[in-house]
C-alpha cells in the first residue's frame, strides 16, 4: 500500500506528536525511557507500512538510526518523521550495499576493510550510473579510496571472481531501481540540510534547466518515488513542474505502480540511459545544493 | 483520569516501615516510613480529578496474614493519599496459596479484568509470591499493548538484609521493561547477532 493508509497516519500521529519531544531525561527518567521504546515501536510499524520489503529484518538499523536521531533532532527543523526517515534511508542504503555485496559473492566472506572498500565501489557506481569496471568509476573510487587504479581493478576482479551469476528478469529491474533508490536526493538531504520545501525548489530550478527530453525522464522517475513517500510529502509536490499528474492520477485511479522498465519502454528508452539521466540530474541537484549550503 | 492502583499484597506477619530513597526526582519521596513502598510517592502521582481503582493482589496465606497486610495497605493508603482521594474503590484479588497452573491463570484473567481500557496503571510488585511479579508483567503487557492502558510505574521496593534488618531501601521502577519486552518482539533482524546488539543498544537508553 503506497498512500497513506490510516494506520500509517496513526502511526506519523503518534510518533510526531510523542510527549519524548516536549520532556527531558533528567527530569523524568522513567517516563522518558519508556517513551523511547514506545517512539521507537512506532517508527518500526511506520517504517513496515511505509515500505515493508525495504524495512523488513532492519530492526537494528532502525533502532540505531533512532537512537542517534533522538540525540541530534531539533523540533524547529521539522517533523521527527522526516528527520528519522532521511537517515534511515542513507543508513539503509549503506546496510542493503552490504548484503547485496555478500549475497552476489555467494556467501564467501572477504576481510572487512576490502568488503569495505567493495561496497564503496558499488556506491560510486551506483551514484555515476555506471558500470563496476566502468574507466570512470574506478578512477573516482581511487581518489575516494586513496588507492591506485590498480588497486580498485583488482578489488573490483576480487568481486567479479566471487560473483554468482543471477539470471532472473525482476533482478534486472530492482538493480535498476536500486540505481536510483541511491542516488535519491530526497529521503538524502531532506531535514538535514535544508527544509522539504527548500529541496522542491531545487528540484523545481534544476528541473527547468534540463533538456525536455531529460525533464520526461527525470518527472517521471521523480514522481514514482515519491509514490513512496509518505501523503504530506506527495501534497507538497503536487503543483511543482517536475511532479507528473499523469502518473500519479492513473496510480491513483487504478493502483498501478510502474516500474522504471515499464516507463523507459514507455518513452522507447532503454533502462540503461533512463537510469543514467536521473543519476546525472541527482549529481546536478547535489551540487547545486551543496553550492547554497 | 481514570488510575488503577495494583498493588501486591504481603504475607509474612510482621513487614517493617521504612523510608525509600530514588535517583527519580521526578518521584516526590514521602519521609514518613510505609509499609508499601508505592505509597511513599503515591500521592504525587494523583491528582483530586483523577477516578481511583486500588486492586489489591493477594495470596491466601495459610496464617491469614494477607488480611491483615490489606487492611494496613488501606490505612497508610489514607494515611498518604487521604487528602487527595478520600474514597478509593477497592478490589481484592485473593487466590489460592498453592501454585499451580489454574491458579496462574485465575489471577492472570482476574487481573486484565481489572485493567480498564485506556486507563493509567501505577504498581508496586514488592510482596508477594514469586509468581505474582510474572503474572503482574504478562498483565501489564496486555494491557499496554490491546487495551490503550499506559503503564506509569511498576515498582519495587529493593532493601538489603544485615541480620534479619533491612537496610538502605531503595525504590526502583521497573516499567520500562513492559515497553523493552512489547518493542523487542515487534522488531526484526536477519541474525541473531543484530538482535543482541539491538537490545545492548536499547539497554543503554
Amino acid at each position: 500500500m503506497k498512500t497513506a493508509s490510516p494506520r500509517l497516519e496513526n502511526a506519523i500521529e503518534l510518533i510526531d506528536n510523542s510527549e519524548i519531544f516536549e520532556l527531558s531525561r533528567e527530569s523524568n527518567p522513567s517516563k522518558y525511557r519508556i517513551l523511547e521504546y514506545e517512539l521507537i515501536e512506532n517508527l518500526y510499524e511506520y517504517t513496515q507500512l511505509l515500505n515493508s520489503d525495504r524495512y523488513q529484518d532492519m530492526g537494528l538499523e532502525i533502532v540505531e538510526t533512532a537512537a542517534d536521531c533522538l540525540r541530534s533532532y531539533d523540533k524547529n527543523r521539522g517533523l521527527f518523521t522526516h528527520y528519522f526517515l532521511a537517515s534511515l534511508s542513507r543508513r539503509v542504503n549503506k546496510e542493503q550495499a552490504i548484503r547485496n555485496a555478500i549475497e552476489t559473492r555467494g556467501g564467501i566472506v572477504v576481510p572487512k576493510k576490502v568488503q569495505k572498500q567493495i561496497t564503496d565501489i558499488q556506491l560510486i557506481a551506483g551514484t555515476l550510473g555506471r558500470d563496476i569496471e566502468d574507466e570512470a568509476v574506478i578512477e573516482t573510487s581511487a581518489k575516494y579510496l586513496d588507492v591506485s587504479t590498480a588497486r580498485v581493478r583488482k578489488l573490483t576482479w576480487l568481486n567479479a571472481q566471487c560473483a554468482v551469476v543471477h539470471n532472473s528478469e525482476t533482478e534486472d529491474a530492482v538493480g535498476v531501481l536500486n540505481l536510483i533508490s541511491d542516488d535519491f536526493v530526497l529521503e538524502d538531504y531532506v531535514f538535514e540540510k535544508t527544509s522539504l520545501v527548500e529541496i522542491f525548489n531545487a528540484i523545481e530550478i534544476c528541473f527547468g534547466r534540463c533538456r525536455r527530453s531529460q525533464q520526461e525522464v527525470v518527472s517521471q522517475l521523480l514522481t514514482l518515488r515519491l509514490l513512496s513517500c509518505p501523503q504530506d510529502i506527495i501534497q507538497l509536490a503536487l503543483n511543482r513542474s517536475f511532479f507528473d499528474s499523469t502518473l500519479y492520477q492513473n496510480y491513483i485511479n487504478t493502483g498501478h505502480i510502474p516500474t522504471a522498465r515499464d516507463i523507459s519502454s514507455k518513452l522507447n528508452k532503454d533502462e540503461a540511459s533512463t537510469s543514467r539521466t536521473f543519476s546525472t540530474f541527482g549529481k546536478k541537484l547535489k551540487d547545486y545544493l551543496s553550492e547554497l549550503h | 483520569m481514570r488510575k488503577v492502583i495494583i498493588c501486591n499484597v504481603a504475607m509474612r506477619e510482621s513487614v517493617k516501615p521504612l523510608v525509600y530513597q530514588t535517583d527519580d526526582k521526578s518521584l516526590c519521596i514521602s519521609e514518613q516510613p510505609v509499609t508499601y513502598p508505592i505509597l511513599s510517592c503515591l500521592s504525587g502521582l494523583l491528582s483530586p480529578d483523577d477516578s481511583i481503582k486500588v486492586v489489591l493482589l493477594c495470596k491466601c496465606d495459610p496464617n491469614c496474614n494477607y488480611l491483615r497486610n490489606v487492611e494496613r495497605f488501606k490505612k497508610e493508603f489514607t494515611d498518604h493519599c487521604g487528602g487527595i482521594v478520600a474514597d478509593p474503590e477497592y478490589r481484592i484479588l485473593d487466590t489460592e496459596f498453592d501454585e499451580d497452573k489454574t491458579e496462574t491463570e485465575r489471577m492472570l484473567s482476574k487481573l486484565v479484568a481489572e485493567c480498564e481500557d485506556g486507563a493509567e496503571i501505577i504498581s508496586d510488585t514488592t510482596y508477594g509470591s514469586k509468581t505474582m511479579p510474572v503474572v503482574l508483567l504478562a498483565a501489564l503487557s496486555f494491557a499496554v499493548k490491546h487495551l490503550a492502558c499506559k503503564v506509569q510505574h511498576v515498582f519495587y521496593g529493593q532493601v538489603y538484609f544485615q541480620n534479619d534488618t533491612p537496610t538502605n531501601p531503595r525504590l526502583c521502577d521497573l516499567s520500562y521493561l513492559i515497553y523493552l519486552n512489547s518493542l523487542l518482539y515487534t522488531l526484526r533482524c536477519d541474525s541473531s547477532d543484530k538482535a543482541r546488539k539491538a537490545l545492548d543498544l536499547l539497554l543503554k537508553f
